[in-house]
């Protein structure tokens, strides 16, 4: 069988010329998209490989060409001294294109886990902001029950006296008396501020809104069960020491399981596998107490003094907000919070929470002191 | 063990013998580096189409397009491999240049010299591979600028 080459000869003149055209115009199209989005992985993925590809075609395609001319006008040797630099550069180029692709996995990795990081920062930002305005609210309500109880404890006593005293007089004067008159003014605005004093009263009663009456061991359960998945999968154990009977007290129970959420995750992160995280709550009188423990790698002094310093923080990527959260969450029940810590063996906190509301002791607000 | 590695190190310092560290690359080394090349590009567009597979991508434009090129990058791989081989093991008498370069004719006798002959017929698979690459591009682009594609 004998086969004419002349076939092959103008499939290899009109292709090569074809591929340096296509190329060049793969070049200048994700050229177009690179410049519009100069990070998108993809765009300059394609922007290389399509690199890549247009310097092999280049090479390639001239390179044929040049060596059918050339041997057809007689000068060979020319095309057999050019040969291995065209043979070299289209090896090359197949590498570059491979190591393009081996760059792009691994970029592209990075890239998945860059926007997972991202999406994920996306959700606690948002958590944090929703965590900030319920506090904020709480933060006006309670200067708002503290303004109320000051102003009625200020106020009941010189009004109760003055209310009295009229009313007293009014009964004494004769019903001729020209300043009666006065004193049923007296008598009636008295009566108008002690119904002021009420409604500062009745805004009190508001912070039921926020606070009711919640069993303590059941914020404790909640939190186990949404972390007891995460603390598993770190081989941790887990021990639930709960006080046998309902610890009910004036709570947030959202917020408090955010508080506790952070403190447990904090203890699963400082925890190897094969420690422990104890979860406690007990009665000691008016108080109820929760405490987390775990036998963790500790916090030397100097950390465990500023944990509760806003922004401060040893964890890469860390806010350095989760425990300010955590401590004015506390404050806003009018508890008190304590860690204790030692490198190498754990750490302890404990939370003691008023099971009844009573105004803060350092309360910002002296209207008649 | 330490006095052992000193004592050779010594030895090595003061008795130095010819070590042959640059090497000469006989012939054939060029042809083997480029059918590796071939090789390792054919890999990198297993990997490109294996990427859009598995992420599901051919719904969307141009990734269709894309795949298909990857897959003819590759196949041409295959064949200019094969090709290559096939030019190493081809009689150089098979070749009739009597006639001058023009009209050279190729006895074929065996699958060997089919295989050179198609081989010599690659640009008819690079040249639509190429072509689909650019069209997937314009289609990414349209995408991009938000006209209405195919």
């Amino acid at each position: 069988m004998i086969w004419s080459l002349l076939p092959s000869l103008l499939v290899d003149m009109v292709g090569s010329a074809l591929a340096i055209i296509l190329a060049a115009l793969c070049l200048a199209k994700v050229r177009q998209l690179l410049r519009q989005e100069p990070e998108n992985a993809l765009w300059i993925f394609l922007f290389w490989l399509s690199t890549a590809l247009a310097v092999f075609a280049i090479s390639r395609s001239v390179g044929h060409i040049a060596q059918h001319l050339l041997i057809m006008a007689g000068y060979r040797h020319i095309w057999q001294a050019l040969s291995p630099f065209s043979g070299a550069i289209n090896t090359f180029t197949f590498i570059l294109i491979a190591s393009v692709t081996v760059f792009f996995h691994h970029f592209q990795r990075i890239y998945h886990r860059m926007s997972a990081n991202h999406a994920e920062l996306e959700t606690v930002s948002r958590d944090i902001l929703n965590l900030n305005r319920d506090l904020e609210t709480m933060v006006m309500e309670r200067t708002m029950a503290e303004m109320a109880l000051g102003v009625a404890d200020g106020i009941r006593n010189p009004i109760c006296v003055i209310g009295g005293f009229s009313r007293l007089l009014l009964r004494r004067l004769s019903p001729d008396d020209p300043t009666r008159e006065w004193l049923h003014t007296i008598a009636a605005e008295t009566k108008r501020m002690e119904e002021m004093v009420e409604k500062f009263e009745s805004l009190a009663q508001k912070r039921e809104y926020f606070f009711g009456q919640e069993d303590l061991n059941h914020v404790v359960q909640a939190t186990v069960e949404t972390l007891g998945p995460e603390i598993a999968a770190k081989k941790i154990v887990l021990v639930t020491d709960l006080w046998p009977e309902p610890i009910i007290g004036k709570i947030n129970s959202h917020l408090l399981r955010v508080a506790l959420s952070h403190l447990v995750r904090n203890a699963i992160e400082a925890t190897p596998p094969g420690g422990t995280i104890t979860l406690i709550t007990r009665r000691e009188g008016e108080l109820s107490r929760l405490a987390v423990q775990d036998t963790g790698r500790g916090m030397p002094p100097d950390v465990v003094e500023q944990i509760f310093t806003p922004f401060y923080t040893t964890k890469i990527g860390g806010s350095g907000l989760g425990l300010v959260f955590v401590r004015q969450i506390v404050e806003e029940h009018r508890g008190t919070i304590a860690v204790q810590s030692q490198v190498g063996k754990g750490t302890t906190i404990n939370i003691d929470l008023p099971q009844r509301f009573s105004p803060r002791q350092n309360s910002d607000f002296r209207p008649f002191s | 063990m330490a006095t052992s590695i000193f004592l050779m190190a010594l030895g090595l310092i003061f008795r130095p013998r010819l070590a042959w560290a640059i090497q000469t690359h006989g012939d054939p080394e060029g042809l083997y580096a480029h059918q590796l090349g071939h090789i390792v590009f054919l890999i990198a567009m297993i990997y490109v189409c294996w990427q859009i597979w598995r992420q599901d991508l051919k719904a969307r434009p141009g990734f269709t397009r894309l795949f298909w090129a990857c897959i003819l990058f590759g196949a041409w791989n295959i064949l200019t491999f094969i090709g290559h081989i096939a030019e190493e093991q081809l009689d150089p008498s098979a070749i009739d240049r009597s006639a001058g370069y023009l009209w050279r004719t190729l006895h074929i006798t065996d699958l060997n010299g089919l295989l050179y002959y198609l081989a010599k017929l690659d640009h008819l698979i690079l040249v639509p591979a190429f072509l689909l690459l650019y069209l997937a591009l314009r289609a990414f682009r349209r995408r991009q600028v938000g006209v209405p594609g195919p």
